[in-house]
């Protein structure tokens, strides 16, 4: 017999703020998050527009730098101070005792660091010659190359996750992910098969990633995925509406305390929601597209609701992967037609993306977050930005304004760049306060 | 009930061979692969050693140039292992569809590090376009000069799903795709994922893989900015790795894709599928400790190991020989060694202890599925590669030195340990049907 899965404890850092209040504060409201870009000079960049975490103001703990010999030490990037972050707050939330947590299990869906274009600069570029070639013998002799070394290093993806092991003496089994979009979903999703299974009584799952740093912003820009953000930032990202033109860059993390259902009883805890199903799969259909039927969104769809045992009837609300580009809009309709059936046309569907951007791996963790929320004060956030609806994007999409609603259980769709298509379903937790 | 878990096929590019057969000769022969450095764009050779794979023509995955043009060095190492592994497990070609909806993938992979050339020609424009008297780079002028100059699917070889994603379409499998990163570990935590995923009955069949790359100056920089690799030209190469020594200077820093075919027992033998060896228990842990240092008693391999072996003394296996982590840094031999003795004496056994990274340098994420490789063929030939360059081992176990071993070997192990904190195990035994 399969464990249940409580949702215990919250925390988030993104660009609609770092707190789970004001988060849902901007959500509700229909704030945008999307702004231009503030972190560094972004004139040289074709795309000058993203979603920027701005009010984060780590406390002395995250802000200490990483020492890694006596002569050599750095701070941490961003995204693993996020990360850091949001741990702390859904532990505080949760009101777990720390001694707990060593048999924890920490899965994260995270990316790898912010490159510094200025540090690879310093580098390489005093090593190039006339023919085109590098001096590659003297990049060793550089006098940028320790401040590169241990920047490249903090950069690896396990960075933050093993840094939470570290904080909180989580000797458990202890992963990071990076399935793209799709991988602090996936992350979420392995962490509650733990528990269900009986590995781990409680896990830490989320992720992290920033990807507005001028390398991100000019990858992306080069794959002409990105909304050029001509006009008003603020309408930039306007999934399923006919005037979209790519998606926005953002930034963020999230973590959510994972508790088995009797164990959470036990203490009191606050369950804000109980994850009741999740399905995984992949397209095998091309790097850069979705399958134009979206069978493999669809198949990770089916999964979940099977995995739940529920019908597509008692969705109440879809939090749609809804990245601003035409194929993801299109092709997600469409997967939700089928996976959906005579009740898709019923359920609302919305995007926070339109607000919070495209945090890409952290953007699963952002999403289910919100939907938890959603479930909890009983109204669905908006699509903002929809204005003149895509003729082929035929559903209920909550356009420009929350709305209150009666409802039990919500879904979370998350699709990666390459084709891993993942699904989480969350029930309303049953005892609230 | 819980499934038994066989393995149905192998595959490998490696250092010292670019198939499953040459790798395994190579490391029973003790065949080093490790070449002094020679830079990227020029005949220069740098002052270390790095494990290459050698004659390696991207043309045998037999994808057209301009697919292989978008992939990184790790995604076309991984799809002719995968190709290979494919084949021995009759997953190639006339596949039936039902098979490949239930077969999935999980890849460990490190960070897929630039070459100097990717940015050669953004740097030298951006130098041309700097106004006089300034000759440094910043953010401005690298990406007004980047939006130009660099290859526009560029992002596509540095994403770390595509790896999986490229595997995924060139099999046409459809199941759950995961991609893992944990350090040089990270194959270890795939195999372990790949286990669950079949265990909860989402797959009949997975190919669990590690691949990395990291041959090239940037990423090796790093390294001896830090201390970890062997530095020098004139030392026979050959000799300059030696995990378990007292005068271990380091790591080389190698490259390698190595793939296992996971299958639940009952679905390999229905399709006749030939049976390799089958996985007896696997186990992960966590330091809780540094980043990038190990904890000291190898806490988390201690775990990871007791996890694996499982706490029920009636059904102890005894690994017969195992394959270790040691990589030639002191500080993680040590914690490697300090953990080994730790368990093996908490459950009275002395088994055999061989390191072939001795021979086949460091191979990062990709390092334990070669490890596991090596340990499938060891149990089918009765026979124990050996560990080269140890002189003055740090610990008094039953090294196999200089040249293989046969013995009888029922039962494997095969330990990863490494930055993160992160530690796995894996036992496989032969397969009795």
């Amino acid at each position: 017999m399969k464990k249940r899965v409580a949702v215990t404890g919250i925390g988030i850092v993104s660009p609609l703020g770092c707190s789970v209040d004001t988060f849902w504060q901007a959500l509700s409201n229909g704030v945008s998050g999307v702004r231009s870009i503030s972190q560094y000079n972004a004139r040289g960049l074709p795309v000058r527009i993203a979603a920027e975490v701005t009010n984060f103001s780590p406390n002395g703990h995250f802000g200490k730098p990483y020492a890694f010999s006596s002569s050599l030490s750095m701070g941490f990037d961003r995204r693993t101070k996020f990360a850091l972050a949001a741990t702390e707050q859904a532990l505080k939330d949760s009101k777990l005792n720390k001694d707990l947590l060593a048999d924890a299990n920490v899965y994260l869906g995270a990316g790898e660091g912010p490159n510094r274009v200025e540090l690879i600069s310093m580098l390489l570029a005093p090593l190039l010659k006339e023919d085109g070639t590098c001096d590659e013998p003297r990049l060793f002799t550089s006098p940028a190359a320790e401040e590169f070394a241990l920047h490249d290093l903090l950069m690896e993806a396990t960075v933050p996750a093993s840094l939470i092991a570290k904080n909180y003496g989580i000797c458990g089994e202890v992963m990071t992910s990076l399935s793209a979009c799709a991988a602090s979903s996936q992350a979420i999703g392995e962490a509650m098969r733990r528990i269900q299974n009986e590995e781990c009584p409680i896990a830490l799952a989320g992720g992290t990633h920033t990807m507005t740093a001028a390398l991100d912003v000019i990858g992306f820009a080069l794959l002409s995925a990105l909304s050029p953000g001509n006009g008003d930032p603020k309408t930039a990202s306007r999934p399923f509406d006919r005037n979209r033109d790519g998606f926005v860059l953002g930034e963020g993390a999230g973590m959510l305390i994972l508790e088995e259902f009797e164990h959470a009883k036990k203490r009191g805890a606050r369950i804000y929601a109980e994850l009741i199903g999740y399905g995984a799969s992949s397209d095998a259909y091309r790097v850069t597209d979705m399958h134009p039927d979206a069978l493999g969104a669809v198949s990770a769809i089916d999964a979940a609701l099977n995995d739940a045992a529920i019908d597509p009837k008692d969705i109440g609300y879809v939090n749609a992967h809804g990245t601003s580009t035409l194929e993801n809009d299109r092709s997600e309709t469409k997967a939700l037609h089928t996976a959906l059936g005579k009740y898709a046309p019923m359920i609302p569907v919305s995007s926070i993306k339109s607000m919070t951007g495209h945090a890409v791996a952290a953007a699963g963790v952002i999403e289910i977050i919100a939907s938890i929320l959603a479930l909890n004060e009983q109204v669905l956030p908006p699509t903002i930005n929809l204005e003149t609806p895509d003729p082929e994007c035929d559903l209920d999409y909550v356009p420009n304004k929350a709305r209150a609603t009666h409802f039990d259980v919500a879904m979370s769709n998350s699709f990666g760049f390459g084709g891993q298509n993942v699904a989480l379903l969350v029930r309303k937790g049953e005892l609230n306060g | 009930m819980k499934k038994r878990i066989v393995i149905t096929g192998l595959g490998a590019v490696t250092p010292v061979g670019n198939d499953v057969e040459s790798f395994w000769r190579s490391l029973v022969e003790a065949r080093s692969g490790v070449s002094v450095m020679q830079a990227e764009t020029s005949d220069d050779l740098l002052p270390t050693y790095v494990a290459k794979v050698k004659e390696f023509d991207p043309g045998r995955i037999g994808l057209p140039s301009r697919k292989l043009k978008m992939m990184g060095r790790p995604a076309q190492l991984m799809l002719a292992a995968a190709a290979e592994a494919g084949r021995m497990a009759g997953l190639d070609g006339n596949t039936n569809e039902s098979l490949l909806e239930r077969c999935g993938i999980v890849v460990g992979v490190g960070m897929l590090n630039a070459d100097i050339s990717e940015f050669v020609r953004t740097l030298k424009s951006a130098q041309n376009s700097l106004p006089n008297g300034s000759d440094q780079i910043d953010v401005e002028y690298f990406s007004r000069a980047a939006a130009t100059e660099m290859f526009p699917l560029w992002l596509l070889r540095h994403i770390p799903n595509m790896v999986a994603a490229h595997t995924g379409i060139m099999l046409k499998i459809r199941g759950v795709s995961n991609t893992v990163m944990n350090g040089c570990a990270s194959a270890a935590f795939a195999i372990g994922e790949s286990i669950r995923v079949i265990e909860r009955g989402e797959a009949d069949v997975m190919l669990a893989a590690g691949v990395d790359s990291r041959v090239n100056s940037m990423s090796v920089l790093r390294y001896i900015k830090l201390g970890w690799q062997v530095e020098g030209t004139d030392d026979d190469p050959a000799t300059v790795c030696k995990p378990f020594d007292r005068n271990a200077a380091g790591f080389v820093s190698g490259e390698a894709a190595g793939v296992l075919v996971l299958e639940e027992y009952r679905h390999a033998v229905e399709r006749g599928a030939t049976i390799l060896a089958e996985i007896s228990g696997c186990g992960a842990g966590n330091d809780a400790y540094d980043v990038f240092h190990p904890h000291p008693q190898g806490r988390g391999l201690s775990k990871a190991i007791s996890n694996c072996l499982g706490r029920d003394d009636q059904n102890i296996q005894i690994p017969e020989a195992v394959f270790a982590s040691a990589n030639g840094i002191q500080e993680y031999d040590a914690a490697t060694a300090q953990a080994l003795k730790v368990s093996f004496n908490a459950y009275g056994i002395t088994p055999t202890v061989t390191a072939t990274r001795s021979l086949l340098g460091h191979t990062h994420a990709a390092s334990f599925a070669l490890d596991a490789i090596a340990a499938v063929k060891a149990l089918n030939d009765n026979i124990v590669p050996p560990t080269i360059n140890l002189e003055n081992p740090i610990d008094d176990f039953d090294f196999v030195l200089d040249k293989p071993r046969a013995r009888p070997i029922p039962a494997a192990m095969v330990t990863g340990y490494g930055i993160g904190g992160h530690a796995g195990a894996l036992l496989i035994q032969g397969c009795e049907k």
